[in-house]
């Protein structure tokens, strides 16, 4: 009522005050039952995501590859989707994402394992679940400790000290489960030493032997030893072929040592030592250092599309001579005809543009094979630097067997599965990956004599075919199925003084001055240098695929 | 009105339709293609220059050449057959206000034809190097009002200094002080020359800014038909004074 004065009102009395408290403790309640997720029956319900190991028991090394291993358990309705690793370099620097395809019937739990490079130890990133385009579930990796390399151990007990002297090297152990070894041998890229000490061969499959394997051919080492008494791990089918394989300790690039006891054992010590300092040695670069810079930046237009351009410009050109005469008569028509003149001709310039930028984008690709002797396998090497107009998100796909990954990190997600995917919208985008691939060719060069004998069980010709010895060389015909020759010494020609002009590939030149830079291929003196078709290194561009040409180094041993 | 569209179309008749006009045009237009065919990209573009080189580049080839025909063929350096000047114009029954709005007229529709056959090199090239719309737009409007005053004070030129000579020196000592020497001046007297609008539009300035530099070579281009009129006011006067 207008004029009341609020000190006359009547104090409330408590009862009412009390019936107010209770009445907003329900409401509290009520909405906070209505917000909490359902019960279900006193049955907890798991994680839809769970990472469930990361790196090497916890070490990783930044940029390098790590293998993580995730959880994923279905909803009823089953899975059929991928898991995603994102990896930041930095806060707020740029995210790249690696997945992998993930699918699981209703219920069931499965184990995705993702090769990612984790770029920061101590915020590794997150893990998405994702189905239908849709994020599903998410979880963060646990913080990683970063290291210079890492002794991955297979021993039930702790090796003796620690292997002290590892640590001063920056180095550290993680002890593995024989589950949690990598499917992929390009995720041993932090581990400098595998050591051996007992494996129960039950928990590692054939896929995991041949990774090891492959990672050993590429410059791997691994070291046994027996546990005590028990020497069956050394005969089982993960150590005993690369011991049986090893020519004094080496299998390609890498090495195999069987260490005569255990590390605790002090009349080893003189061996252990010598295993501990090759460990200390940083594994050789696998990916060729420097062919992404020696790739161009610009896909050219071909020849036949500029052609078309051209010819049609100069028709514009001729066609508007007519119509500037049309022009200068009746006025209302000349104006009509000119507009539509004009018109269409924008028309077909627009239509002429998309032709042209669809042309020019894609990805400019180099791949290098390095036959790895005695083994019928070379070491396949990808650079590939992305050529786009920024005009929505492109697919660059490569096989399945060749990891990639972007050099220097840039925003771009990777699917591994059927096939290795890229999907990313920024042009100039460096990217690369290896694989072991089968590349049956090798050669020998008779020290003695100075003959070279080439073998190749590829059926695929050697084209460009050049040898290279301490920094000269000399041009061969086409390398058949098998050939034997003596170098003509009058052909030999200093590198230095070749010209661009002077070899068919850009790439050759390439290949001649890491020949003498690369400390990988130290271990021989002479090569083959050539040109091949390699279908593992294809690159497709949104399904279109890209010209490429390998270029193969066969180092000649001795016979 | 008629009389004014009539020395329009008189003039438009000359440089479209006569062939001196129509090789003009096809000079212009040449050059333009082969500039475009050199740049797509082939490793780079034969004439090295990255997309923002090539819009600047590009866009400021019309203009200046855009600027360059509408006042050389007004001002009788590029002689269309056919074409009246203002010495002539001055003789006949035109009156002075017809005559100075027949140049506004046939120089803005030369400078508009000239953007316009250049429409799909613009397009094509927008196409193909990601140019934002706006700059094409506004290096269109920027040419065809430059292009307009360079017609009108070319048609002056003409009705001024009669010796081909002179007439020539004065007129690329106007398009350098205009395109070039304005250009080096700081902002906002830059705004003088188009490159230096074009500039301002490529960069993202506000419309306001890059529509000012237009509307000023609009009105310069009203200034230079009062002073058409004027010029032919005053050959009228010679005229007579001769006579008489």
């Amino acid at each position: 009522m207008p004029g009341e004065d609020c000190q006359t009102r009547r104090p409330r009395p408590r009862r009412c005050r009390l019936a107010l408290l209770a009445a907003a403790g329900s409401l509290v309640a009520l909405t906070t039952a209505a917000l909490a997720p359902p019960a279900s029956g006193g049955v907890p319900t798991p994680e839809p995501i769970r990472v469930v190991a990361a790196g090497f028991a916890g070490l990783t090394r930044p940029g390098a590859w790590t293998p993580v291993w995730v959880e994923v358990s279905a909803p009823p309705a089953g899975i059929d989707g991928r898991v995603v690793v994102e990896s930041t370099t930095h806060p707020g620097g740029a995210t790249v994402g690696f997945a992998a395809p993930v699918r699981a019937g209703g219920g069931a739990t499965v184990r995705a394992f993702i090769l990612a490079a984790i770029y920061d130890a101590r915020l590794p990133g997150t893990v998405h679940l994702e189905q239908g385009g849709r994020r599903v579930a998410s979880t963060p990796i646990p913080a990683l400790r970063p290291v210079e390399g890492v002794i991955a151990v297979l021993s039930a007990a702790p090796v003796a000290q620690d292997l002290r002297a590892a640590r001063l090297g920056g180095l550290d152990l993680a002890y593995l489960d024989p589950e949690l070894l990598p499917p992929a041998w390009q995720a041993y890229e932090a581990v400098r030493l595998l050591l051996v000490r007992d494996l129960d061969e039950r928990r590692i499959d054939d896929l995991r032997r041949s990774a090891l394997l492959h990672w050993v051919w590429t410059g791997g080492q691994v070291a046994a030893a027996p546990s005590g008494d028990a020497t069956a791990h050394l005969r089982g089918p993960t150590v005993g072929p690369l011991l049986g394989m090893a020519q004094e300790g080496r299998i390609g690039r890498g090495r195999v040592r069987l260490v005569s006891g255990d590390p605790a054992d002090g009349a080893t010590l003189r061996e252990w030592d010598l295993v501990m300092r090759s460990a200390l040695n940083p594994k050789p670069a696998s990916e060729a250092p420097g062919l992404g810079e020696a790739l161009g930046s610009d896909l050219p237009v071909s020849a036949a599309t500029q052609i078309w351009v051209a010819a049609l410009l100069l028709t514009y050109v001729i066609g508007v001579r007519s119509v500037s005469r049309l022009a200068s008569g009746r006025f209302p028509l000349s104006l009509a005809a000119l507009i539509i003149y004009v018109t269409a001709a924008s028309l077909v310039g627009l239509w002429l543009s998309g032709v042209v930028r669809r042309g020019s984008e894609g990805a400019v690709a180099a791949a290098v094979v390095e036959a790895i002797p005695r083994t019928d396998h070379g070491l396949l090497t990808l650079a590939a630097r992305t050529v786009s107009r920024e005009r929505g998100e492109y697919r660059l796909t490569t096989s399945s067997a060749l990891p990639i990954r972007p050099v220097p990190p840039a925003p771009l997600l990777i699917e591994h599965g059927e096939r290795t995917a890229v999907l990313g919208l920024r042009s100039g985008i460096l990217i690369g990956g290896t694989a072991v691939i089968p590349a049956p060719v090798g050669g020998t060069l008779d020290a003695r004599t100075g003959a070279v004998a080439i073998s190749n069980r590829s059926g695929r010709r050697v084209e460009e075919a050049w040898l290279y010895r301490s920094g000269r060389v000399q041009r061969l015909p086409a390398v058949p199925a098998g050939a034997s020759f003596v170098p003509d010494e009058g052909s030999w020609r200093p590198v230095g003084r070749l010209r661009r002009s002077d070899v068919a590939d850009a790439s050759l030149l390439w290949a001649f001055s890491r020949l003498e830079a690369d400390d990988i291929l130290r271990g021989s003196s002479a090569w083959i240098v050539g040109l091949w078709r390699e279908p593992s290194a294809a690159v497709r561009w949104d399904g279109r695929a890209e010209p490429s040409r390998s270029v193969l180094i066969v180092p000649l041993v001795a016979p | 009105m008629l009389a004014p569209d009539a020395v329009a179309r008189g003039d438009l008749r000359a440089r479209l339709g006569s062939s001196q006009g129509v090789l003009v045009q096809t000079v212009y237009l040449g050059a333009w293609a082969a500039f475009t065919v050199l740049s797509l990209p082939a490793g780079g573009g034969r004439l090295g220059l990255d997309d923002a080189d090539f819009l600047r580049f590009g866009l400021s080839i019309q203009i200046v050449a855009v600027t360059y025909l509408s006042s050389a063929v007004a001002s009788s350096e590029i002689a269309a057959a056919g074409e009246k000047g203002v010495a002539d114009l001055a003789l006949s029954a035109f009156s002075p206000r017809a005559v100075a709005l027949g140049k506004l007229l046939s120089g803005a529709g030369y400078a508009a034809y000239l953007v316009a056959v250049g429409l799909p090199f613009a397009f094509l090239s927008a196409g193909l190097w990601e140019f934002p719309a706006r700059s094409v737009a506004w290096a269109a409007a920027i040419g065809a009002g430059a292009g307009t005053a360079a017609g009108v004070w070319g048609a002056w030129l003409g009705g001024r200094v009669a010796e081909g000579l002179m007439r020539g020196i004065l007129h690329w000592t106007a398009l350098l002080v205009v395109l070039w020497g304005a250009y080096t001046l700081p902002f906002p007297w830059s705004l003088a020359s188009p490159l230096a609008a074009l500039d301002l539009a490529i960069g993202g300035a506000p419309s306001l800014v890059v529509g000012t530099s237009v509307t000023f070579y609009l009105a310069a281009a009203g200034t230079g038909a009062a002073f058409v009129a004027a010029r032919v006011r005053c050959l009228r006067l010679e005229e007579s004074d001769g006579q008489g």
